[in-house]
């Protein structure tokens, strides 16, 4: 997926397109869900900042996701590539203006592990958020008596009590099941969460994508995906095939 | 729309039948929407009303183990709660929702459906699931006006001996589920 061109189309898909996004994205993080089957894996911190718009959209009635989304980020942390997660967040409000589950789940990353996601600082909101503005009074008195989610500040903006979003192991799949399921994170635990691992297994996969394509899939600058694209260039025209696993066979 | 996939379900009902188990469970929770307001999404658990008889726990179990899920992913944690919004001598497997060669899934009344929405949003108002779950059920017309002033009155019913604080916001619940049910219905005759 490319994400750059996949943001500019997400506000003209229908309700049934956003589900099917839905669904393999919430398939991608491993999420255990009765109404979705395994398809084919994005790129994870697409995937995160996906779902993330995704339950934000009132329409879809997908909030019970957000709880899980909080629960996945902060359990699998170690997975994620920090520098890649924030440039698709910013791509995503700059083309969608706010997202609070999106800043949500950032600030809990930085919560959970505060030296790998130091630079998560999100703005705070313009405006109060509640998941159900409807019951904002019943969420003001639990706030009033409990203080707020992650500690957060309350000019932060997030009307979010401190007990909120128990998490449920059986929201999600094991890591193992994870790990099987899906290359990119599996890769990832062999040769780190880089710019260059994520590159290295589109290249092996679509050995014909460009520098500007790879730089739109992984919202990285041109500079270096063309760096990236000439050194794997360079690799297979020494006779080196990429692995099954993406390194030197 | 695409239709969902009950891929999980299905292979547990074919599970049941291999062991030669028949098993009838009343559900409610994700599940129960998704299964009766199409296109509804639900994370992966399944919350029956009714406590798991030992011999389906140990297959749930012993399918979970197979699948690598958690085996709380069918569970009976809302029969502890039971009383709280199923009324007495009401029917709890009042509607047929997935009929598989072992195993039938049944909801209750959507009185009772809507009850074990309403209930839950005092403890986690924060949460917009429960009322997303009510709007999913009066999307897919399953539900109207009269099941839900129903639900609502029951609720009040029930609340009238609470403790002060839980009055305060059970009423302030009650009130904006009023106004909820008046907004969606504004152009229906009452």
């Amino acid at each position: 997926m490319r994400f750059r061109k996949a943001l500019k189309t997400l506000d003209t898909k229908t309700r049934a397109e956003l589900l099917e996004l839905f669904d393999s994205a919430a398939g991608t993080l491993g999420f255990s869900s009765l109404s979705t089957q395994p398809a084919s894996p994005l790129d994870t911190e697409a995937a995160v900042v996906l779902v993330a718009y995704l339950v934000g959209l009132r329409e879809l009635r997908l909030g019970r996701f957000l709880p899980v989304l909080l629960h996945w980020v902060r359990a699998r942390h170690h997975l994620l590539h920090p520098a890649k997660l924030l440039k698709m967040a910013h791509a995503l409000e700059a083309a969608l203006g706010e997202q609070p589950p999106l800043r949500l789940a950032l600030h809990a990353l930085r919560a959970t592990d505060p030296k790998k996601f130091q630079n998560f600082r999100p703005e705070p909101l313009s405006a109060p958020f509640y998941a159900e503005p409807r019951l904002a009074a019943l969420v003001d008195q639990k706030l009033e008596k409990e203080g707020y989610y992650l500690d957060l500040a309350a000019k932060e903006g997030f009307r979010v009590p401190k007990s909120a979003f128990v998490p449920r192991t059986s929201d999600l799949l094991s890591e193992d099941v994870l790990l099987t399921r899906n290359e990119q994170l599996r890769h990832r635990l062999l040769h780190g969460s880089g710019w260059r691992s994520d590159a290295v297994l589109l290249l092996r996969d679509f050995p014909a994508m460009t520098a500007s394509e790879l730089s739109d899939t992984l919202m990285l600058s041109y500079e270096p995906a063309h760096r990236l694209v000439a050194e794997v260039a360079r690799y297979r025209s020494l006779g080196f095939p990429l692995s099954a696993e993406g390194g030197a066979s | 729309m695409k239709p969902i996939d009950l891929g999980l379900i299905e292979d547990f009902d074919r599970h049941l039948k291999e062991k030669g188990i028949s098993y009838s469970a009343s559900i409610i929770g994700g599940a129960a929407i998704m299964l009766v307001a199409d296109g509804q999404r639900a994370t992966g658990d399944i919350d029956s009303l009714q406590r798991i008889p030992d011999n389906v726990r140990t297959e749930i179990a012993t399918f979970a183990k197979a699948r690598s899920l958690e085996p709380t992913w069918f569970n009976d944690h809302a029969s502890r709660n039971f009383k709280e919004f199923v009324g007495k001598g009401e029917e709890i497997f009042a509607t047929l929702v997935f009929e598989g060669k072992a195993l039938k899934l049944y909801t209750p009344s959507f009185k009772t459906l809507l009850l074990s929405k309403i209930y839950p949003m005092l403890d986690r108002p924060e949460e917009g699931k429960d009322f997303q779950d009510i709007e999913a059920l009066i999307a897919a017309q399953v539900v109207g006006r009269k099941e839900l002033e129903a639900a609502v009155q029951a609720f009040e019913d029930n609340i009238r001996f609470e403790e002060r604080d839980l009055l305060k916001a059970s009423r302030e619940l009650a009130s904006t589920l009023r106004a909820f049910i008046d907004e969606t219905f504004k152009y229906d005759e009452k």
